[in-house]
Formats: C-alpha cells, structure tokens, sequence
C-alpha cells in the first residue's frame, strides 16, 4: 500500500547539494539586493514610475532552485521506505500544515501593514521547511532509540 | 492492541532486523510495533503471522480501551 509518488532515494541527495549554495543566494539576494549581472534582460517593459524597464531574474533564479531543493529533499524515499516512514511522513506534513497556520496568524498580527510581504515570502517556505525538519527529528529519535535496543 | 512480537521473535530466535528483513519493512518498523507505538497495517501484520506461521489473533489482541 505504499505511495508511488516519491522520488527515488538519491534525489536526497541531489536536494541536499542544489539547498545550500541556492539558500545561500536566497538570502544574500534578498538582504543585499545581490544581483548577478549575466541575469539581467534589459527592457522587458514600460518604464513606470518606480518600476525600471529592465528586469534581473537572480531573484527567481533563487527562490525556484530554493524550492526544487526543499522538494528533493521532502519527496524523495528513504533508502528503505515502508508503511511506518509513510506514517511519519505524513504526520509530518500535518505538522507543517499546522505551523504554517500558526505563523500565517501570528505574521498577521505582528507584520500586517508593516512588512506584510517579505514575511508571506519567508513563510512561502514554511511548509517545506518545517516539514523536513520535523520528519528529519522524528528519524532521528528513531534511530537513536534503535541503537539503545537490541 | 498490544502483541507477542517480542515472544515469538524469541522463540523462533529471530533478532529485529532477522523479522524486519524476512517481511520486508525496516527495523524501526519492527520496534515501534514491538513498542506499541504503531499499529501495522493488516497486511503487514499478516506477513508477520505467516513468517511465525501462527494464527494473526495468537500474536495481535484487541486491549480493553480498543
């Protein structure tokens, strides 16, 4: 009965290695307005107000790799996926469903009106991260608990 | 439910990982159920009888709070 709709093991992996360098633009692109200059498409609209005609897609490049990587990372089997993983599995997306309310409340009523968007945009990112991590503890505590027990 | 997992492994002189590998699931699988702490799913549950080749009741009981 188990889901079919995993990636195979050594996307893992793959996740793993695509996540840091892509959180790490993530972040410098979003705090310091990094920008690689071989990304830029000069001219793609009216010039507005505030808005300049050219547009530079390091942003993007960021956030879709960032997202891949968590995705890897997620949906991808254990080296031996059976029914109980799948269990934790899908606690564990319970589990982010709920923190990602829990913030979308806690965001509204601390951010609303100040810094509304930025924060919609780290909390884009909640469901996976909060997933991984808590499947991750629970493995863990798993496989600690295995190695007391014979 | 509470089961005689523990018993049967012992008295078939089986360890965690001889079970997990005989029906195919990983060795935490196996120690959870030990432990109570998951309820396997009928299939699985029937491996396991068929690997004791016991009925599923004489290993796998209702509790009372059921």
């Amino acid at each position: 009965m188990l889901s079919k709709i995993l990636l195979p093991h050594y996307w893992q992996r793959i996740g793993w290695i695509l996540f840091l360098p892509s959180a790490a633009l993530a972040f410098y692109a979003m705090s310091a307005e990094f920008e690689f200059s071989w990304l830029q498409i000069d001219g793609v609209r009216e010039t507005g107000l505030f808005e300049s005609a050219d547009e530079n897609l390091t942003n993007e490049v960021a956030i879709i790799s960032l997202f891949l990587s968590l995705f890897f990372i997620a949906f991808s089997k254990e080296k031996l996926e059976d029914e109980y993983i799948q269990k934790i599995r899908l606690d564990s997306i319970l589990f982010a469903c709920y923190g990602y309310f829990l913030l979308n409340v806690i965001g509204a009523l601390l951010f609303y009106g100040v810094d509304y968007l930025s924060f919609m945009m780290f909390n884009m990112f909640s469901i996976p991260v909060l997933f991984v991590l808590r499947f991750r503890w629970v493995m863990f505590r798993q496989r600690n608990s295995l190695s007391l027990t014979l | 439910m509470k089961n005689s997992i523990k018993v049967e492994r012992a008295r078939h002189n089986m360890t965690q990982q001889d079970l997990a590998e005989s029906v195919g699931v990983s060795r935490q699988t196996i120690n959870s159920i030990e432990a109570g702490k998951y309820v396997p799913s009928t299939v699985l549950a029937l491996k396991i009888a068929r690997r004791f080749q016991i009925a599923l009741e004489e290993i796998f009981q209702l509790e009372e709070n059921d």
